[in-house]
Protein backbone atom coordinates (compact mmCIF):
# COMPACT_ATOMS: atom_id res chain seq x y z
CA UNK A 1 0.00 0.00 0.00
CA UNK A 2 1.31 3.70 -0.32
CA UNK A 3 -0.12 6.97 0.84
CA UNK A 4 -3.89 7.52 2.18
CA UNK A 5 -5.14 10.10 0.35
CA UNK A 6 -5.04 12.68 -1.83
CA UNK A 7 -5.12 15.22 0.60
CA UNK A 8 -2.20 13.74 2.01
CA UNK A 9 -0.54 14.26 -1.32
CA UNK A 10 -1.42 17.67 -1.34
CA UNK A 11 -0.60 18.61 2.32
CA UNK A 12 2.88 16.49 2.33
CA UNK A 13 4.57 17.32 -0.74
CA UNK A 14 7.89 18.91 -1.40
CA UNK A 15 9.71 19.33 -4.73
CA UNK A 16 13.26 19.08 -5.67
CA UNK A 17 15.60 20.82 -8.27
CA UNK A 18 17.91 18.82 -10.56
CA UNK A 19 19.53 20.14 -12.97
CA UNK A 20 22.78 19.50 -14.93
CA UNK A 21 24.89 21.20 -17.36
CA UNK A 22 24.41 18.86 -21.05
CA UNK A 23 22.61 15.65 -20.28
CA UNK A 24 22.29 14.60 -23.91
CA UNK A 25 25.29 14.75 -25.92
CA UNK A 26 25.84 11.37 -28.02
CA UNK A 27 27.85 11.07 -30.95
CA UNK A 28 27.68 7.15 -31.41
CA UNK A 29 24.76 5.38 -31.15
CA UNK A 30 24.22 1.53 -30.21
CA UNK A 31 20.55 -0.17 -30.03
CA UNK A 32 20.71 -1.81 -27.34
CA UNK A 33 17.16 -1.95 -25.04
CA UNK A 34 17.05 1.22 -26.10
CA UNK A 35 18.72 3.72 -28.19
CA UNK A 36 22.09 5.18 -27.09
CA UNK A 37 21.77 6.39 -23.09
CA UNK A 38 23.73 9.01 -21.37
CA UNK A 39 24.72 8.98 -17.44
CA UNK A 40 24.04 12.42 -15.88
CA UNK A 41 26.24 11.07 -12.86
CA UNK A 42 29.07 11.67 -14.85
CA UNK A 43 28.10 15.74 -15.17
CA UNK A 44 28.00 19.28 -13.34
CA UNK A 45 24.96 19.94 -12.12
CA UNK A 46 24.08 23.59 -10.00
CA UNK A 47 23.33 22.33 -6.97
CA UNK A 48 24.67 18.69 -7.35
CA UNK A 49 28.02 18.18 -7.98
CA UNK A 50 29.59 15.64 -10.58
CA UNK A 51 29.05 12.48 -9.16
CA UNK A 52 31.67 10.61 -6.92
CA UNK A 53 34.03 7.66 -9.21
CA UNK A 54 33.13 4.06 -8.47
CA UNK A 55 36.24 2.84 -7.12
CA UNK A 56 38.32 0.16 -8.67
CA UNK A 57 36.61 -3.59 -9.00
CA UNK A 58 39.70 -5.33 -7.78
CA UNK A 59 40.44 -3.44 -4.54
CA UNK A 60 38.52 -4.49 -1.39
CA UNK A 61 36.55 -1.43 -1.58
CA UNK A 62 32.91 -0.30 -0.29
CA UNK A 63 30.97 -0.01 -3.87
CA UNK A 64 27.99 0.80 -2.55
CA UNK A 65 25.97 4.11 -3.14
CA UNK A 66 23.70 6.03 -1.05
CA UNK A 67 22.30 9.51 -0.53
CA UNK A 68 25.81 10.78 1.48
CA UNK A 69 27.75 9.85 -2.32
CA UNK A 70 28.91 12.85 -3.90
CA UNK A 71 26.27 13.18 -6.60
CA UNK A 72 22.93 12.07 -5.44
CA UNK A 73 20.20 13.87 -5.63
CA UNK A 74 18.51 14.84 -2.07
CA UNK A 75 21.76 14.47 -0.29
CA UNK A 76 21.73 12.67 2.97
CA UNK A 77 18.19 12.03 3.24
CA UNK A 78 17.61 8.93 5.01
CA UNK A 79 13.41 8.84 4.89
CA UNK A 80 11.25 6.90 2.78
CA UNK A 81 9.57 8.68 -0.10
CA UNK A 82 6.83 8.26 -2.65
CA UNK A 83 7.90 10.39 -6.04
CA UNK A 84 4.36 11.94 -6.89
CA UNK A 85 5.62 13.87 -9.75
CA UNK A 86 7.90 13.80 -12.08
CA UNK A 87 8.91 16.95 -14.34
CA UNK A 88 12.33 17.10 -16.63
CA UNK A 89 12.28 19.19 -19.15
CA UNK A 90 15.34 20.01 -21.84
CA UNK A 91 16.69 22.95 -22.64
CA UNK A 92 18.11 22.80 -25.66
CA UNK A 93 16.73 23.00 -29.33
CA UNK A 94 18.18 20.03 -31.36
CA UNK A 95 15.14 17.79 -32.58
CA UNK A 96 15.10 14.99 -30.28
CA UNK A 97 12.55 13.24 -27.78
CA UNK A 98 14.31 12.50 -25.05
CA UNK A 99 13.16 9.14 -22.67
CA UNK A 100 14.45 10.14 -18.84
CA UNK A 101 14.96 7.31 -15.99
CA UNK A 102 15.10 8.03 -12.55
CA UNK A 103 17.69 5.43 -10.82
CA UNK A 104 18.61 4.31 -7.45
CA UNK A 105 22.20 3.86 -7.77
CA UNK A 106 22.96 0.81 -5.49
CA UNK A 107 26.37 -0.41 -6.48
CA UNK A 108 29.05 0.92 -8.90
CA UNK A 109 32.94 -0.44 -9.56
CA UNK A 110 34.89 0.74 -12.22
CA UNK A 111 38.37 -0.65 -14.07
CA UNK A 112 36.76 -2.93 -16.18
CA UNK A 113 38.93 -3.82 -19.80
CA UNK A 114 38.60 -4.35 -23.46
CA UNK A 115 42.40 -5.04 -23.29
CA UNK A 116 42.20 -7.97 -22.06
CA UNK A 117 39.75 -11.45 -23.00
CA UNK A 118 40.63 -12.84 -19.84
CA UNK A 119 38.22 -13.43 -16.62
CA UNK A 120 37.78 -10.41 -14.39
CA UNK A 121 36.97 -11.53 -11.39
CA UNK A 122 35.31 -9.09 -8.33
CA UNK A 123 36.66 -10.35 -5.03
CA UNK A 124 35.07 -8.26 -2.65
CA UNK A 125 31.31 -7.82 -4.19
CA UNK A 126 30.10 -7.57 -0.92
CA UNK A 127 26.22 -7.36 -0.14
CA UNK A 128 23.72 -4.66 -1.82
CA UNK A 129 22.12 -2.33 0.49
CA UNK A 130 18.33 -2.99 1.44
CA UNK A 131 17.09 -0.68 -1.55
CA UNK A 132 16.17 -3.62 -4.44
CA UNK A 133 12.58 -3.33 -5.24
CA UNK A 134 11.30 -5.04 -2.67
CA UNK A 135 13.44 -2.79 0.11
CA UNK A 136 15.42 -5.97 0.49
CA UNK A 137 19.51 -7.14 -0.44
CA UNK A 138 18.19 -9.74 -2.74
CA UNK A 139 18.53 -7.56 -6.01
CA UNK A 140 14.65 -7.99 -7.43
CA UNK A 141 14.15 -5.36 -9.71
CA UNK A 142 17.31 -4.15 -10.25
CA UNK A 143 19.17 -3.96 -13.67
CA UNK A 144 23.03 -3.86 -14.65
CA UNK A 145 24.29 -0.33 -16.68
CA UNK A 146 27.62 -0.44 -18.26
CA UNK A 147 28.95 3.02 -18.33
CA UNK A 148 32.06 3.35 -20.47
CA UNK A 149 35.14 5.20 -19.26
CA UNK A 150 37.30 4.91 -22.18
CA UNK A 151 35.97 5.08 -25.53
CA UNK A 152 35.59 1.84 -26.74
CA UNK A 153 37.73 0.87 -29.84
CA UNK A 154 36.66 -0.74 -32.96
CA UNK A 155 37.01 -4.20 -32.07
CA UNK A 156 33.83 -7.05 -32.21
CA UNK A 157 32.90 -8.80 -29.53
CA UNK A 158 30.50 -9.70 -26.25
CA UNK A 159 31.03 -8.64 -23.01
CA UNK A 160 29.49 -11.16 -20.75
CA UNK A 161 28.42 -10.53 -17.13
CA UNK A 162 28.28 -13.51 -14.75
CA UNK A 163 25.88 -12.68 -11.64
CA UNK A 164 23.87 -14.48 -9.05
CA UNK A 165 19.95 -13.66 -9.74
CA UNK A 166 17.96 -12.60 -6.73
CA UNK A 167 17.31 -16.49 -6.17
CA UNK A 168 20.84 -16.85 -6.59
CA UNK A 169 20.78 -18.94 -9.28
CA UNK A 170 24.08 -17.94 -11.63
CA UNK A 171 23.71 -16.63 -15.01
CA UNK A 172 25.20 -14.46 -17.63
CA UNK A 173 24.42 -11.23 -18.86
CA UNK A 174 25.38 -10.09 -22.44
CA UNK A 175 26.40 -6.89 -24.51
CA UNK A 176 27.05 -7.12 -27.80
CA UNK A 177 29.78 -4.92 -28.25
CA UNK A 178 29.69 -4.25 -32.22
CA UNK A 179 32.63 -2.89 -34.48
CA UNK A 180 31.34 0.93 -33.74
CA UNK A 181 32.67 3.30 -31.31
CA UNK A 182 30.89 3.73 -28.24
CA UNK A 183 31.45 6.75 -26.45
CA UNK A 184 32.21 7.26 -23.19
CA UNK A 185 29.40 9.77 -22.71
CA UNK A 186 26.77 6.92 -23.00
CA UNK A 187 25.49 3.99 -20.41
CA UNK A 188 23.44 1.34 -21.51
CA UNK A 189 21.53 -1.92 -19.41
CA UNK A 190 23.04 -5.16 -19.78
CA UNK A 191 21.00 -7.69 -21.62
CA UNK A 192 19.86 -9.79 -18.58
CA UNK A 193 18.29 -12.89 -19.04
CA UNK A 194 16.30 -13.66 -15.79
CA UNK A 195 12.75 -12.39 -14.35
CA UNK A 196 14.17 -11.72 -10.85
CA UNK A 197 17.36 -9.47 -10.86
CA UNK A 198 21.38 -9.19 -9.74
CA UNK A 199 21.88 -10.06 -6.11
CA UNK A 200 25.92 -9.99 -6.81
CA UNK A 201 28.46 -9.80 -9.84
CA UNK A 202 30.93 -12.46 -9.90
CA UNK A 203 33.19 -11.76 -12.94
CA UNK A 204 33.41 -10.29 -16.46
CA UNK A 205 34.95 -11.25 -19.76
CA UNK A 206 35.30 -9.97 -22.62
CA UNK A 207 34.87 -12.80 -25.71
CA UNK A 208 36.55 -11.34 -28.58
CA UNK A 209 39.15 -12.78 -31.23
CA UNK A 210 41.13 -10.05 -30.03
CA UNK A 211 41.79 -7.78 -27.59
CA UNK A 212 39.93 -3.99 -27.91
CA UNK A 213 40.27 -0.83 -26.35
CA UNK A 214 38.31 0.69 -23.43
CA UNK A 215 37.43 0.97 -19.79
CA UNK A 216 34.33 0.68 -18.41
CA UNK A 217 32.25 1.16 -15.18
CA UNK A 218 29.17 -1.08 -14.04
CA UNK A 219 26.69 -0.03 -11.80
CA UNK A 220 23.78 -2.08 -10.30
CA UNK A 221 20.40 0.78 -10.56
CA UNK A 222 16.98 -0.03 -9.86
CA UNK A 223 14.84 1.93 -12.20
CA UNK A 224 12.25 3.91 -10.55
CA UNK A 225 10.49 5.62 -12.82
CA UNK A 226 10.45 5.72 -16.91
CA UNK A 227 9.26 8.08 -19.23
CA UNK A 228 9.85 10.71 -22.49
CA UNK A 229 8.47 13.58 -23.86
CA UNK A 230 5.37 12.66 -26.31
CA UNK A 231 6.37 13.59 -29.77
CA UNK A 232 9.65 14.93 -31.77
CA UNK A 233 10.27 18.53 -30.84
CA UNK A 234 13.57 20.70 -31.59
CA UNK A 235 11.71 23.04 -28.49
CA UNK A 236 11.66 22.56 -25.08
CA UNK A 237 9.10 20.27 -24.34
CA UNK A 238 8.58 19.78 -20.98
CA UNK A 239 6.75 16.86 -19.17
CA UNK A 240 4.05 16.94 -16.38
CA UNK A 241 3.60 13.73 -15.00
CA UNK A 242 1.32 13.52 -11.62
CA UNK A 243 0.79 11.08 -9.50
CA UNK A 244 -1.61 8.80 -12.04
CA UNK A 245 1.51 8.93 -14.02
CA UNK A 246 4.20 7.85 -11.59
CA UNK A 247 2.02 5.79 -9.07
CA UNK A 248 3.67 6.38 -6.19
CA UNK A 249 7.09 4.42 -6.35
CA UNK A 250 8.59 3.90 -3.11
CA UNK A 251 12.09 5.54 -2.91
CA UNK A 252 14.15 3.89 0.17
CA UNK A 253 15.75 5.61 2.80
CA UNK A 254 19.48 6.71 1.58
CA UNK A 255 18.74 6.48 -2.19
CA UNK A 256 21.39 7.13 -4.07
CA UNK A 257 18.94 8.75 -6.87
CA UNK A 258 20.02 10.39 -10.60
CA UNK A 259 18.74 10.30 -13.83
CA UNK A 260 19.71 8.51 -17.22
CA UNK A 261 18.62 10.37 -20.46
CA UNK A 262 17.78 8.27 -23.63
CA UNK A 263 17.35 10.54 -27.24
CA UNK A 264 15.84 9.29 -30.04
CA UNK A 265 18.20 10.52 -32.38
CA UNK A 266 21.61 11.16 -32.43
CA UNK A 267 23.08 14.65 -31.70
CA UNK A 268 26.66 15.84 -31.12
CA UNK A 269 24.92 19.04 -29.16
CA UNK A 270 24.83 18.86 -25.32
CA UNK A 271 21.30 19.54 -23.73
CA UNK A 272 21.49 20.58 -20.42
CA UNK A 273 18.31 18.99 -18.10
CA UNK A 274 16.86 20.68 -15.86
CA UNK A 275 14.13 18.28 -13.65
CA UNK A 276 11.80 18.91 -10.88
CA UNK A 277 10.33 16.09 -8.76
CA UNK A 278 7.45 15.96 -6.25
CA UNK A 279 8.40 13.78 -3.49
CA UNK A 280 5.90 12.47 -0.24
CA UNK A 281 7.56 11.10 2.63
CA UNK B 1 -13.09 -2.48 -4.33
CA UNK B 2 -11.49 0.96 -5.42
CA UNK B 3 -14.50 2.70 -4.94
CA UNK B 4 -12.85 6.77 -4.59
CA UNK B 5 -9.56 8.81 -5.59
CA UNK B 6 -8.62 8.68 -2.20
CA UNK B 7 -8.93 4.37 -2.10
CA UNK B 8 -7.40 4.51 -5.48
CA UNK B 9 -4.80 6.37 -3.97
CA UNK B 10 -4.66 4.02 -0.92
CA UNK B 11 -4.02 0.67 -2.67
CA UNK B 12 -1.39 1.52 -5.13
CA UNK B 13 1.30 -1.20 -5.01
CA UNK B 14 3.82 1.26 -5.36
CA UNK B 15 6.40 -1.43 -6.96
CA UNK B 16 6.70 -0.67 -10.61
CA UNK B 17 7.66 -3.82 -12.30
CA UNK B 18 10.08 -3.58 -15.39
CA UNK B 19 10.36 -5.18 -18.59
CA UNK B 20 12.78 -5.67 -21.38
CA UNK B 21 12.75 -7.38 -24.59
CA UNK B 22 15.09 -8.05 -27.15
CA UNK B 23 12.71 -8.84 -30.40
CA UNK B 24 13.83 -10.64 -33.76
CA UNK B 25 13.95 -9.15 -36.48
CA UNK B 26 9.82 -9.89 -38.22
CA UNK B 27 8.36 -10.45 -41.24
CA UNK B 28 7.82 -6.95 -41.71
CA UNK B 29 5.49 -3.95 -41.05
CA UNK B 30 1.99 -5.40 -40.12
CA UNK B 31 2.58 -8.49 -38.57
CA UNK B 32 3.05 -9.59 -35.22
CA UNK B 33 5.75 -10.85 -32.76
CA UNK B 34 6.00 -12.81 -29.61
CA UNK B 35 7.66 -10.99 -26.38
CA UNK B 36 7.15 -14.06 -24.59
CA UNK B 37 9.95 -15.99 -26.80
CA UNK B 38 12.30 -13.20 -26.70
CA UNK B 39 15.40 -13.11 -24.65
CA UNK B 40 15.50 -10.31 -21.90
CA UNK B 41 13.62 -9.67 -18.99
CA UNK B 42 12.07 -11.70 -18.46
CA UNK B 43 13.92 -14.48 -20.01
CA UNK B 44 12.69 -16.40 -22.90
CA UNK B 45 9.23 -18.04 -22.57
CA UNK B 46 8.32 -21.65 -21.63
CA UNK B 47 5.80 -21.87 -24.72
CA UNK B 48 3.91 -24.82 -24.17
CA UNK B 49 3.33 -28.55 -23.93
CA UNK B 50 3.23 -30.88 -26.73
CA UNK B 51 -0.66 -31.26 -28.13
CA UNK B 52 -0.51 -34.70 -27.64
CA UNK B 53 0.84 -35.64 -23.78
CA UNK B 54 -2.54 -34.98 -22.52
CA UNK B 55 -0.88 -33.49 -19.57
CA UNK B 56 -2.03 -29.54 -18.40
CA UNK B 57 -1.26 -27.14 -20.42
CA UNK B 58 -2.75 -24.02 -18.45
CA UNK B 59 -0.49 -20.61 -17.91
CA UNK B 60 0.57 -19.27 -14.83
CA UNK B 61 2.27 -16.54 -12.92
CA UNK B 62 5.10 -19.05 -12.03
CA UNK B 63 5.45 -20.12 -16.16
CA UNK B 64 8.82 -19.26 -17.31
CA UNK B 65 8.74 -15.99 -18.96
CA UNK B 66 5.74 -14.46 -17.47
CA UNK B 67 6.22 -10.50 -16.44
CA UNK B 68 5.27 -11.03 -12.73
CA UNK B 69 3.59 -9.39 -10.33
CA UNK B 70 4.94 -8.16 -7.52
CA UNK B 71 5.96 -10.30 -4.52
CA UNK B 72 2.98 -10.74 -2.19
CA UNK B 73 0.41 -9.61 -4.55
CA UNK B 74 0.59 -13.37 -6.87
CA UNK B 75 -2.93 -14.56 -5.35
CA UNK B 76 -5.13 -11.63 -5.27
CA UNK B 77 -6.76 -9.73 -8.09
CA UNK B 78 -5.11 -6.65 -9.03
CA UNK B 79 -5.83 -3.42 -11.63
CA UNK B 80 -3.11 -2.57 -13.77
CA UNK B 81 -2.71 1.06 -13.31
CA UNK B 82 0.04 2.11 -15.68
CA UNK B 83 1.55 0.96 -18.87
CA UNK B 84 4.58 2.23 -19.92
CA UNK B 85 6.50 1.19 -23.01
CA UNK B 86 9.47 2.55 -25.35
CA UNK B 87 10.79 0.85 -28.08
CA UNK B 88 13.79 0.93 -30.56
CA UNK B 89 11.51 0.91 -33.37
CA UNK B 90 7.89 2.53 -34.08
CA UNK B 91 5.40 -0.39 -32.94
CA UNK B 92 2.52 -1.16 -30.96
CA UNK B 93 2.38 -3.48 -27.99
CA UNK B 94 -0.37 -5.35 -26.78
CA UNK B 95 -0.19 -6.71 -22.71
CA UNK B 96 -2.24 -9.95 -22.38
CA UNK B 97 -3.01 -13.10 -20.49
CA UNK B 98 -1.49 -16.44 -21.39
CA UNK B 99 -4.24 -18.99 -20.45
CA UNK B 100 -3.71 -21.96 -22.31
CA UNK B 101 -0.28 -22.57 -24.89
CA UNK B 102 0.36 -26.65 -26.73
CA UNK B 103 3.16 -26.74 -28.90
CA UNK B 104 4.27 -29.08 -31.80
CA UNK B 105 1.39 -28.87 -34.12
CA UNK B 106 3.46 -29.47 -37.82
CA UNK B 107 3.16 -27.50 -40.56
CA UNK B 108 4.37 -30.38 -42.75
CA UNK B 109 0.70 -32.32 -43.00
CA UNK B 110 -2.39 -31.95 -43.81
CA UNK B 111 -3.65 -34.32 -41.47
CA UNK B 112 -6.09 -33.67 -38.68
CA UNK B 113 -4.15 -32.90 -35.08
CA UNK B 114 -5.68 -33.59 -32.30
CA UNK B 115 -5.39 -32.38 -28.74
CA UNK B 116 -4.95 -34.78 -26.13
CA UNK B 117 -7.36 -33.62 -23.65
CA UNK B 118 -7.56 -30.39 -24.23
CA UNK B 119 -7.10 -27.72 -21.27
CA UNK B 120 -9.87 -25.54 -20.52
CA UNK B 121 -8.58 -21.71 -19.82
CA UNK B 122 -8.07 -21.51 -16.13
CA UNK B 123 -10.87 -18.53 -14.12
CA UNK B 124 -9.10 -15.71 -16.06
CA UNK B 125 -11.41 -15.02 -19.04
CA UNK B 126 -12.82 -11.10 -19.75
CA UNK B 127 -15.35 -11.96 -16.88
CA UNK B 128 -13.03 -14.11 -14.17
CA UNK B 129 -14.71 -17.07 -15.56
CA UNK B 130 -13.62 -20.32 -17.39
CA UNK B 131 -15.92 -19.68 -20.12
CA UNK B 132 -13.91 -17.99 -22.35
CA UNK B 133 -15.50 -14.62 -22.75
CA UNK B 134 -12.85 -12.20 -24.26
CA UNK B 135 -10.09 -14.25 -25.51
CA UNK B 136 -8.66 -15.24 -28.44
CA UNK B 137 -6.41 -18.25 -30.10
CA UNK B 138 -3.18 -17.14 -31.80
CA UNK B 139 -0.56 -19.00 -33.27
CA UNK B 140 2.71 -18.75 -32.13
CA UNK B 141 5.66 -19.49 -35.26
CA UNK B 142 8.60 -22.20 -33.48
CA UNK B 143 9.61 -23.42 -36.44
CA UNK B 144 9.53 -21.70 -39.60
CA UNK B 145 6.68 -23.05 -42.36
CA UNK B 146 7.14 -23.14 -46.23
CA UNK B 147 5.67 -20.37 -48.24
CA UNK B 148 2.58 -21.79 -49.55
CA UNK B 149 -0.40 -19.95 -49.56
CA UNK B 150 -3.02 -21.87 -47.58
CA UNK B 151 -5.72 -22.05 -45.20
CA UNK B 152 -5.18 -23.16 -41.85
CA UNK B 153 -7.80 -24.27 -39.04
CA UNK B 154 -8.25 -24.54 -35.54
CA UNK B 155 -11.67 -26.20 -34.01
CA UNK B 156 -12.43 -25.40 -30.61
CA UNK B 157 -14.90 -24.87 -27.80
CA UNK B 158 -16.77 -21.39 -27.43
CA UNK B 159 -17.61 -19.35 -24.14
CA UNK B 160 -20.71 -21.03 -24.63
CA UNK B 161 -19.61 -24.19 -24.12
CA UNK B 162 -20.80 -25.39 -28.06
CA UNK B 163 -17.74 -27.70 -29.47
CA UNK B 164 -16.19 -28.12 -33.26
CA UNK B 165 -16.41 -23.97 -34.09
CA UNK B 166 -13.99 -23.39 -37.00
CA UNK B 167 -11.32 -20.92 -36.62
CA UNK B 168 -9.18 -19.68 -39.64
CA UNK B 169 -5.87 -18.01 -40.71
CA UNK B 170 -4.72 -17.34 -44.06
CA UNK B 171 -1.25 -18.43 -44.13
CA UNK B 172 0.05 -16.03 -47.13
CA UNK B 173 2.73 -17.43 -49.56
CA UNK B 174 5.57 -16.47 -47.81
CA UNK B 175 7.20 -17.87 -44.50
CA UNK B 176 6.66 -16.74 -41.47
CA UNK B 177 9.60 -15.76 -39.14
CA UNK B 178 9.92 -18.12 -36.29
CA UNK B 179 8.83 -16.27 -33.10
CA UNK B 180 5.89 -14.56 -34.86
CA UNK B 181 2.17 -14.71 -34.01
CA UNK B 182 -0.93 -14.54 -35.63
CA UNK B 183 -4.54 -14.44 -34.78
CA UNK B 184 -6.82 -16.53 -35.87
CA UNK B 185 -10.75 -15.21 -36.62
CA UNK B 186 -13.27 -17.21 -34.69
CA UNK B 187 -16.14 -18.39 -36.42
CA UNK B 188 -19.11 -15.60 -36.93
CA UNK B 189 -21.19 -14.81 -33.70
CA UNK B 190 -18.75 -16.18 -31.19
CA UNK B 191 -17.47 -14.23 -28.15
CA UNK B 192 -14.40 -16.00 -26.91
CA UNK B 193 -12.56 -19.19 -26.73
CA UNK B 194 -13.29 -21.90 -23.69
CA UNK B 195 -10.91 -24.53 -25.23
CA UNK B 196 -9.06 -25.20 -28.14
CA UNK B 197 -9.40 -29.25 -30.06
CA UNK B 198 -7.26 -29.85 -32.59
CA UNK B 199 -5.51 -28.27 -35.87
CA UNK B 200 -5.36 -28.55 -39.43
CA UNK B 201 -3.41 -27.39 -42.66
CA UNK B 202 -6.27 -27.06 -45.45
CA UNK B 203 -2.59 -26.82 -47.79
CA UNK B 204 0.08 -28.15 -46.78
CA UNK B 205 2.38 -25.22 -46.73
CA UNK B 206 5.19 -26.82 -47.03
CA UNK B 207 7.48 -29.84 -45.64
CA UNK B 208 8.73 -28.22 -42.21
CA UNK B 209 7.48 -26.09 -39.36
CA UNK B 210 6.10 -26.10 -36.67
CA UNK B 211 4.03 -23.90 -34.09
CA UNK B 212 1.82 -23.24 -31.12
CA UNK B 213 -1.45 -22.34 -30.46
CA UNK B 214 -2.08 -19.41 -27.52
CA UNK B 215 -5.48 -18.88 -26.03
CA UNK B 216 -5.36 -15.89 -24.55
CA UNK B 217 -6.78 -12.21 -23.31
CA UNK B 218 -5.96 -9.34 -24.34
CA UNK B 219 -5.42 -6.65 -21.16
CA UNK B 220 -4.53 -3.42 -22.42
CA UNK B 221 -2.70 -1.61 -25.53
CA UNK B 222 0.28 0.92 -26.08
CA UNK B 223 1.12 2.75 -29.36
CA UNK B 224 5.12 3.79 -30.04
CA UNK B 225 4.70 5.72 -33.22
CA UNK B 226 8.19 7.22 -32.47
CA UNK B 227 11.15 5.67 -31.74
CA UNK B 228 12.68 6.24 -27.94
CA UNK B 229 9.10 8.08 -27.22
CA UNK B 230 7.77 5.82 -24.41
CA UNK B 231 4.06 5.73 -24.34
CA UNK B 232 2.74 6.66 -20.97
CA UNK B 233 -0.89 5.17 -20.08
CA UNK B 234 -1.94 6.21 -16.93
CA UNK B 235 -5.05 4.52 -15.14
CA UNK B 236 -8.06 6.29 -16.93
CA UNK B 237 -5.91 5.90 -20.12
CA UNK B 238 -6.33 2.33 -19.79
CA UNK B 239 -9.34 1.60 -17.86
CA UNK B 240 -8.38 -0.16 -14.88
CA UNK B 241 -8.32 -3.41 -16.30
CA UNK B 242 -8.03 -6.03 -13.88
CA UNK B 243 -5.08 -8.30 -13.81
CA UNK B 244 -6.56 -11.79 -12.40
CA UNK B 245 -4.86 -14.05 -9.54
CA UNK B 246 -2.25 -16.15 -11.22
CA UNK B 247 -2.28 -14.71 -14.82
CA UNK B 248 0.95 -15.21 -17.14
CA UNK B 249 1.48 -11.88 -18.04
CA UNK B 250 3.71 -11.01 -21.97
CA UNK B 251 3.67 -8.87 -24.47
CA UNK B 252 2.49 -9.30 -28.48
CA UNK B 253 4.25 -6.31 -30.92
CA UNK B 254 2.76 -5.20 -33.67
CA UNK B 255 5.34 -4.69 -35.89
CA UNK B 256 5.87 -1.14 -37.85
CA UNK B 257 8.60 -2.23 -39.45
CA UNK B 258 11.09 -5.66 -40.28
CA UNK B 259 14.05 -4.43 -37.88
CA UNK B 260 15.05 -6.06 -35.25
CA UNK B 261 13.32 -4.33 -32.05
CA UNK B 262 14.19 -3.85 -28.07
CA UNK B 263 11.26 -2.77 -26.18
CA UNK B 264 11.40 -1.84 -22.33
CA UNK B 265 8.85 -0.71 -19.86
CA UNK B 266 6.85 -0.46 -16.92
CA UNK B 267 3.84 -1.76 -15.11
CA UNK B 268 2.18 -0.51 -12.23
CA UNK B 269 -0.66 -2.37 -10.09
CA UNK B 270 -2.86 -1.20 -7.51
CA UNK B 271 -5.06 -3.85 -4.84
CA UNK B 272 -7.97 -3.56 -3.43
Amino acid sequence: MSLPSLDYIINNNFNYLYQKSASIALTNLLTFYFQAARSCWELAGTSIPVGQSPPDYTGNNNFICDSSTAGAMLSGCDSTLYLNSFKPNKVNNTASSICYLLVDRLWAASGFSLNTTGEQNIPFFGTLPNRDLYGSSSGFGVDIFIRPSVTFGNVNGTINVNYLDAYDNPKTGTFPKGASLISNLTIFPFGIDSSSGIKSITSVKFNSTGTGVGRFDLVIGRTIHMTSEERVTNKSLPINEDVLKTCLPIIYPSSCLFLITSASASSTMGMPISCILGFNS
Amino acid sequence: MITSLDSFINNIISYPISFAKSISASEGGGTYMSCFKSSGNPGIGDVGIPFDNGNDATCSGSTLGAIHVPIGYEYQNLYLIRLNTVSSVASSYSLYDRLVSYTGFSCATTGLQTITNPSVIPSRDSYGTNSGYGTEIWGEIHGVPGATAGRWEVYYTNSEGISNRTGVYFHPANAETSGQMMPFLLQTTDKGVRSVDSFRLLTSSATTGNLGLVILRRIAESSNPTIGIASNLNVFDIGMPLIYSGSCLSLIQFCGATTATQVMGTLNFASG
